[in-house]
Parts: structure tokens; C-alpha cells; sequence
């Protein structure tokens, strides 16, 4: 369903505190909390050019401590546990957290957007509302959460925390950050495949206009295909990944609404700003989303391409990256999305 | 770039600063060392104020109980020094003593066998006379005059008067006296035939009281060595 405006006499939750202006860091890392990986946790350093141009560092997976049942049973007054390879010792970090109930909404009011957790226990906050009138972000996670989280690296030593953020606000970021949005005009469509959700958010002169996330995500494309087919997950993901079927009769009533909803976006934004969105790009592992573009070629007839945000990004000349970096540049789209994002003022009021 | 959304959930007060100096611990840390150097300063300079008094307090002890002795010691130099004017003022009226006894005796024996003395004046100018003239002008370097002895007697020869004139004059009286003489007319017969009335007037040395010397020895009486008591 499309946005409408916001409603009159409403404003969003500020945020805790009159948020200070500050010079941004130009030279930070980013790394998803709670990613659940078992080589570590996804890291990548960014470091902004003097012409303004983003490239990476480093990137790997750092030997700390996580997941995110281990950060909560950790003591909430731990001083910095996490030590750094040398590689990935910005002055500053950023920290994308993934976990359940840690999201951002598209929602006029904070209310409105955590209706339905327990909003005392989280800590929010609220992007300003956008030039064009789109709703604000709000972004959320568990107090408790967010407390340690803030407290995993040490202080006096590089880095420390300069900003905290969610995980699918980040790899929204990574993609608007990318070369990939640039060639195409900065207005496109892209449909996020996460693991239990995918995320839809529409660019509209390089800027999010439109953010939406279903409940739909991996696990369950990959249910539809192996209930069927009588095999478990993890055959279907590799069912998938080398072609040998054609999942569209499977997938095709999974995923068409999902495109439904973006193409139903692409009108909203026609109305509203008179942009006319031609780009639609899939991102997701990929034993999914060659498939979810080429179901969405079939029955549109629009152009949907794959990618990968990260594996174009520029790098560093004797960038310190893992050997198989391209194959699995996917994972680290949280990360390089918050150190991209915390490269920038905050957005918020 | 293309926008970035950054909504940021990480609090003001949940930041850090890499720096190994840490704003946070070392500004109390530094305003704490500024309040005890301060601290330490104003006790010091209390302390160092108050041994300023005490040392004030006792030197102005000092100085009321020496001025005490200062007053005493310059008195007694005031005494010392009046007390050395008045020895000086002594030893210049003994300097200035012209001593007769000797001189008188040295007379009488120079006194021949055919002669007599009847009368023997020995007498001082008028005061008025004795004083000194003020310095520049033009008696200032004459001495005062001095005494006068005057000798009346009879005598059978006119040759011991001359005799007794230069005993006078070049005898043992010589320090008393500066001149001897018989005065006009005053040589003449007596009314016994073969004897002559004279008369000698010797005019005494002038008195001195020429200041002392700067390092005078201090000399004892003269008129005790002299057995004295003929002095004026």
C-alpha cells in the first residue's frame, strides 16, 4: 500500500537529547552485531577520499564475541571487550546490530511505529522528515541491547562506538552508497532478501523516499521450494544455487506480491514527485534473487537485475580484503551501510 | 553520494573518545591538582605571612628593647664626651698655670746679705684686661698680659739691686717671670744715711691656654708635685 502524507499535528519521538552538530569521521569501521556467521563478525573500513569518495579499507570477519545471547549476558557495566585487528582500528565505529526487535519503520510517530513491542524497554529514534514530505524512520531496539552494545568496544583505544544502528537500515544504506544507485540516476526500486524478511525501498533522487519491509524472507522462499520438492532447506538452497530447477511456480505466489508492492511504490512516487522508477534490483543470497528477478522479468515484463552492492564498492589500493571477497561481499552490506551512513550527519531531529 | 539515512541510537553520553588521555578522567584529575596547588599555594603564602609577622613582631621586640640601650649608650657617650671637654677645659687651665712658688723662693735667696726686702706685691691685671681679643682681629695672636711682681727694700749697696734685676731676670725665676726692672725715679736715698730705698717691678709670663695635644697624656697634678697652693 502506498505512503500517504503525514498526518497533521503529529510529530515523531525526538530524539534523547539535542543531537550536537559534529564533524563527521572520515575514516570509520563498520561491523554487524548479532550477524550470526560463524567466521565473526562482518567488518569493513571505510575511508572517505579528500574529493568525498568512499573506499574500502579492510574488510573481514573479526574474531569477537557477537551474537547477540552472549552480548546480553554480558554485565551491563563491561568496559569494551572487543579488541580489533590492527586493520580494522579506525578512530570510530559503527555498529550494525541485527537482531529480532531491533528495526526501523517508516512511521510518522514513534508510537506508531513500535506498536507492537513494549516501547519502554526500547530505545528509539527518529530521522527528520524528509524534504519532500516522506515519513520519518524510526528506529528501534531493546534498551538493554542497545546499553551494551555501545559498551562492546573499549575506550582510549581505536575504535570507539560514533554510531548504533539497525541492520536493515544499514543495507539500505550500503545500496545507496554503492556505484550501483549512481548509474542508475540514484531513483530506482531495490528488494532486500534478508533471511526472515525482505525489505523494499524506493530511491528517489538518491534518497530513500520509501521504506517497507515484509515477512517474508530466505527461509521461507526456501520452504516453498523444498516442501514440494520433498527436500529439506539446505538441499533446496543448492538446488537453487546450481540451477538445476526452475523454482518460479514455487516461488511466483511467495514473491509476487512483494513485487506487487514495489511496482504499487514506483506509482506513488510517479504521482507524487513525477519520477518515473525503470530500476528494480534484487540483493539477496544468491541462490534467491537471480530467481526472484527473473519471476518479477516474467510477469512484469520490467528490467530486474541482480546485485551486490558491496562487491563493486572501490577500494583501496592493497585493500586488506579475505581471498573469497566477491562470493561473500553480500555479508558485509550491514556493515559497510553503517560505516557509510556514519560517514554522513545524522538524520535526526 | 547519494542521501544516506543515519538515524543514530547511540546516546550522547555513551560515547567515547579513543585518545589514551581521556577528557573525562583527566579534566577532574587536572581541576583537582589546580585546587590542591592552589590549596597549597594560599597555605604556603599564609605560612609564609605569618612567620613575615612573627619575624616583624620580634625584631620590633628587638628594636624597643635595644632602643632602651641605645638611649643609655648614647647618654653615656653625651656624658663621655662633656666629661672629656671638661678633662680638656682642665688640662688647658693647668697648661695655662703659671706656677709663682719656685720663682718667689729663687727671689728670696737671690736676696744679698746687705739688702732687705720691705714690700712684695705680686698682682694681676683687671679682668677686663685678660680677655682675649676676638680671632682676626688684630691683637688675636698677643697673649694676655700676666702677672706683676713688685719688690720694695733698702739697700746699703746700689750694686746688689742690679744684682738682684738680672737674678730676676736670668736666675731660677726666669720661668715665672719675663722682664725685671727698676722703674724710673724709684731708686732714691733713704733717710739713714748710707742706704737707698728701691723698688723692682718684674712683669710675670702671660697664661697660656693653648688646647691640648689630640692624644694627651693624662698628666697628673701639677701643683701636688710642686706642693703647691700658690697658684692664682
Amino acid at each position: 500500500m502506498p505512503p500517504t502524507d503525514p498526518p497533521k499535528g503529529e510529530k515523531p519521538q525526538k530524539a534523547a537529547g539535542k543531537a550536537k552538530h559534529k564533524v563527521p569521521p572520515a575514516d570509520v569501521v563498520g561491523i554487524e552485531v548479532g550477524a550470526g556467521f560463524s567466521e565473526g563478525a562482518p567488518a569493513v573500513r571505510l575511508r572517505r577520499s579528500p574529493e568525498g569518495f568512499l573506499r574500502i579499507v579492510a574488510a573481514g570477519f573479526v574474531p569477537v564475541v557477537s551474537d547477540i545471547e552472549s552480548i546480553l549476558a554480558m554485565p551491563a557495566d563491561m568496559r569494551g571487550p572487543w579488541s580489533l585487528p590492527p586493520a580494522f582500528r579506525a578512530p570510530a565505529a559503527a555498529l550494525a546490530v541485527t537482531a529480532p526487535d531491533a528495526l526501523v519503520r517508516q512511521s510518522d510517530s514513534v508510537e506508531d511505529a513500535t506498536a507492537d513491542f513494549d516501547a519502554s524497554t526500547l530505545r528509539t529514534k527518529a530521522s527528520a522528515t524528509g524534504k519532500k514530505g516522506s515519513l520519518p524512520f524510526v528506529a528501534f531496539m531493546p534498551e538493554e541491547l542497545a546499553r551494551r552494545v555501545a559498551r562492546l568496544l573499549p575506550e582510549g583505544r581505536k575504535p570507539t562506538a560514533v554510531s548504533i544502528q539497525v541492520s536493515p537500515l544499514a543495507r539500505v544504506n550500503a545500496f545507496a552508497a554503492s556505484p550501483t544507485l549512481s548509474a542508475a540516476g540514484g531513483t530506482a526500486v531495490l528488494v532486500q532478501i534478508a533471511s526472515n524478511t525482505t525489505t523494499i525501498a524506493l530511491f528517489a533522487k538518491g534518497a530513500v523516499a520509501l521504506y517497507r519491509e515484509l515477512s517474508v524472507g530466505e527461509e521461507d522462499s526456501l520452504h516453498a521450494v523444498a516442501g514440494p520438492m520433498n527436500v529439506d532447506n539446505a538441499t533446496a538452497k543448492e538446488l537453487l544455487e546450481g540451477g538445476l530447477v526452475d523454482p518460479a511456480p514455487f516461488l511466483g505466489p511467495l514473491v509476487m506480491p512483494i513485487f506487487r508492492q514495489a511496482e504499487l511504490s514506483t506509482d506513488w512516487v510517479l504521482r507524487r514527485n513525477g519520477l518515473v522508477v525503470e530500476k528494480f534490483f534484487v540483493a539477496g543470497p544468491p541462490a534467491l534473487a537471480p530467481h526472484w528477478a527473473a519471476i518479477f522479468r516474467d510477469q512484469t515484463g520490467r528490467e530486474a537485475t541482480t546485485c551486490e552492492p558491496v562487491s563493486n564498492f572501490p577500494q583501496e589500493e592493497g585493500a586488506s580484503l579475505p581471498p573469497d571477497f566477491d562470493k561473500v561481499s553480500g555479508r558485509f552490506a550491514a556493515a559497510i551501510g553503517a560505516a557509510a551512513a556514519a560517514m554522513q550527519e545524522e538524520d535526526a531531529e | 553520494m547519494n542521501r544516506l539515512v543515519h538515524v543514530n541510537l547511540l546516546l550522547e553520553e555513551e560515547r567515547r573518545g579513543h585518545s589514551p588521555i581521556r577528557p573525562r578522567v583527566m579534566a577532574p584529575m587536572f581541576a583537582f591538582i589546580a585546587l590542591l596547588a592552589a590549596v597549597g599555594w594560599a597555605g604556603l603564602a599564609l605560612l609564609s605571612n605569618a612567620m613575615i609577622r612573627s619575624g616583624n613582631a620580634r625584631a620590633e621586640e628587638q628594636i624597643r628593647e635595644q632602643s632602651s640601650t641605645v638611649a643609655r649608650y648614647e647618654s653615656i657617650v653625651a656624658r663621655k664626651a662633656a666629661l672629656e671637654a671638661e678633662a680638656g677645659q682642665l688640662d688647658r687651665f693647668l697648661d695655662g698655670r703659671v706656677l709663682f712658688g719656685p720663682a718667689l723662693a729663687a727671689v728670696a735667696e737671690s736676696v744679698p746679705e746687705d739688702s732687705s726686702l720691705a714690700r712684695l706685691e705680686l698682682s694681676y691685671p683687671p679682668a677686663s684686661a685678660t680677655v682675649r681679643p676676638a680671632p682676626g682681629t688684630a691683637n688675636a695672636k698677643k697673649s694676655p698680659p700676666g702677672a706683676t711682681l713688685r719688690l720694695q727694700g733698702v739697700t746699703s749697696r746700689p750694686r746688689d739691686v742690679e744684682d738682684l734685676v738680672a737674678a730676676i731676670r736670668e736666675g731660677g725665676a726666669t720661668n715665672a717671670f719675663v722682664s725685671a726692672a727698676v722703674p724710673p725715679g724709684s731708686f732714691r736715698t733713704d733717710v739713714t744715711p748710707g742706704t737707698f730705698r728701691f723698688e723692682i717691678v718684674a712683669a710675670g709670663a702671660p697664661r697660656s691656654f693653648s688646647p691640648p695635644p689630640k692624644t694627651p697624656p693624662r698628666r697628673a697634678p701639677a701643683a701636688a708635685a710642686n706642693g703647691g697652693g700658690n697658684a692664682p
